[in-house]
């Protein structure tokens, strides 16, 4: 078994488990605690990419980051076929986990400390690290580690916008195809073996965070 | 009843009916009146900052804490600007920290924040439970936890909604006396809210001055 599909899925995820983090949280908390026009819609379209398929989310991200869309064309951000857009497809399927989980945890801390917080003196921001974020911490923390389960799998989406070039975007998911192809099979139960027991294990991890 | 230095006059729709307050205190311990329902706790909500009126104006020793009215220039000071110590009606004490990080909790930035807390906790006669965690505390341990927190950074003033059972209240009564002489210096005021059905005199206000100017209109 080369090691480099290796290094590289660890590397994807764990870009893409801090993109699922940052964005996460932040819409987590503001579907839980904002009412706003528009709310259910945005819900809707978080939660798109769990029911999709994954070629489906893999077209939209290449006409995202393909010729012609506003990021290559006014940012510069040339990210096909390199393992950032790899990243970046593995974040889009992880991250539907994380809000839901993140949305129910938040929505579960009680709006009266936050109210008693504010008495106190404290900002929003504030109020978000010494006392919505503790409390909610175990919820939050279950849906990333599902959601960075979901993106160490992630295979569809990825084939489309970085391609399968063995040492650039051969993840783990892309390599084990790979070695099947060219009956590879002693490579392959490997790494068949290895994803399953990452996986086995962080949703060992969600049930105990859950309990 | 001293000079007035609280003056509330809102306007707020709810659900059922308008609520309309005036009211005005001074230096003294105010206690609201009122069936359930009749919005006394919306009305501390609103001088702490936590609930937005209609219209109409909130004025605490010369600062405007709301004021919405045709003509004039609105302002909305945000609850955690108003310096209200509040003591809620379920205490809201935070679970993930211990009474004394409860008390220290708004006095974090400052470098005599533990030892100002731990006062506070011995002044409640609480110093020896500084380490336990809500959950671990009585009721009215907890109570007394949740007055120590409230008067943080010399607080204008105090906002106590006490739960209606008068035994609490009573129970409650020598812990206030506490906080209230620890904090004469900042001269703090008191709200208390119970229901009208409780018609037995308070025993503990009688050291103070009570009055109940509200007037609701449904």
């Amino acid at each position: 078994m080369s090691w480099s599909p290796v290094l590289l899925s660890a590397q994807v995820t764990a870009v893409a488990t801090l993109l699922i983090l940052g964005l996460g949280l932040a819409l987590g908390w503001l579907l839980a605690r904002c009412r706003f026009p528009g709310q259910t819609l945005l819900e809707t379209l978080i939660t798109l990419p769990l029911v999709l398929p994954p070629s489906v989310v893999g077209y939209y991200l290449l006409l995202a980051l393909g010729r012609g869309s506003p990021l290559v064309e006014w940012l510069g951000l040339r990210l096909l076929f390199t393992w950032p857009a790899a990243a970046l497809a593995a974040a889009v399927v992880g991250l539907p986990l994380m809000v839901q989980a993140a949305r129910a945890a938040i929505a579960s801390v009680d709006p009266a400390l936050e109210n008693a917080a504010r008495t106190l003196g404290s900002s929003e921001l504030e109020i978000f690290w010494r006392v919505t974020l503790p409390l909610a911490r175990r919820g939050i923390l279950a849906g990333l580690v599902l959601g960075a389960a979901r993106a160490l799998g992630e295979f569809g989406a990825t084939l489309m916008v970085a391609g399968n070039i063995p040492g650039r975007t051969q993840t783990l998911p892309l390599a084990i195809y790979d070695a099947v192809q060219n009956q590879q099979y002693g490579a392959a139960n490997r790494m068949v073996l290895l994803l399953t027991a990452v996986g086995f294990l962080c949703l060992w991890w969600v049930r105990r965070l859950e309990r | 009843m001293t000079a007035a230095r609280l003056t509330v006059d809102i306007y707020k729709r709810l659900e059922h009916f308008p609520l309309r307050v005036q009211l005005q205190a001074g230096s003294e311990i105010l206690v609201l009146f009122g069936p359930s329902g009749a919005g006394k706790s919306l009305t501390l909500h609103a001088i702490a900052g936590l609930v937005t009126p209609e219209h109409g104006e909130i004025c605490f020793d010369g600062h405007v804490f709301f004021r919405y009215r045709r003509g004039e220039p609105s302002i909305h000071v945000p609850a955690r600007k108003r310096r209200v110590g509040y003591v809620f009606q379920h205490l809201a004490l935070f679970p993930h920290l211990t009474a004394l990080e409860n008390v220290a909790y708004p006095l974090w930035r400052q470098r005599q924040g533990r030892e100002q807390a731990l006062a506070w906790l011995e002044r409640m006669r609480l110093a020896h439970l500084a380490h336990r965690y809500p959950h671990e505390l009585s009721g009215g341990q907890q109570q007394r936890v949740a007055l120590a927190r409230a008067p943080w950074r010399h607080s204008r003033a105090f906002c106590s909604l006490t739960s209606p059972s008068p035994g609490s209240t009573r129970r409650c009564a020598s812990s206030c006396s506490a906080t209230c002489a620890g904090c004469s210096a900042s001269s703090a005021w008191w709200c208390f809210t119970l229901p009208t059905t409780w018609k037995r005199p308070l025993p503990w206000a009688t050291a103070w001055r009570c009055c109940a100017t509200a007037r609701w209109s449904k």
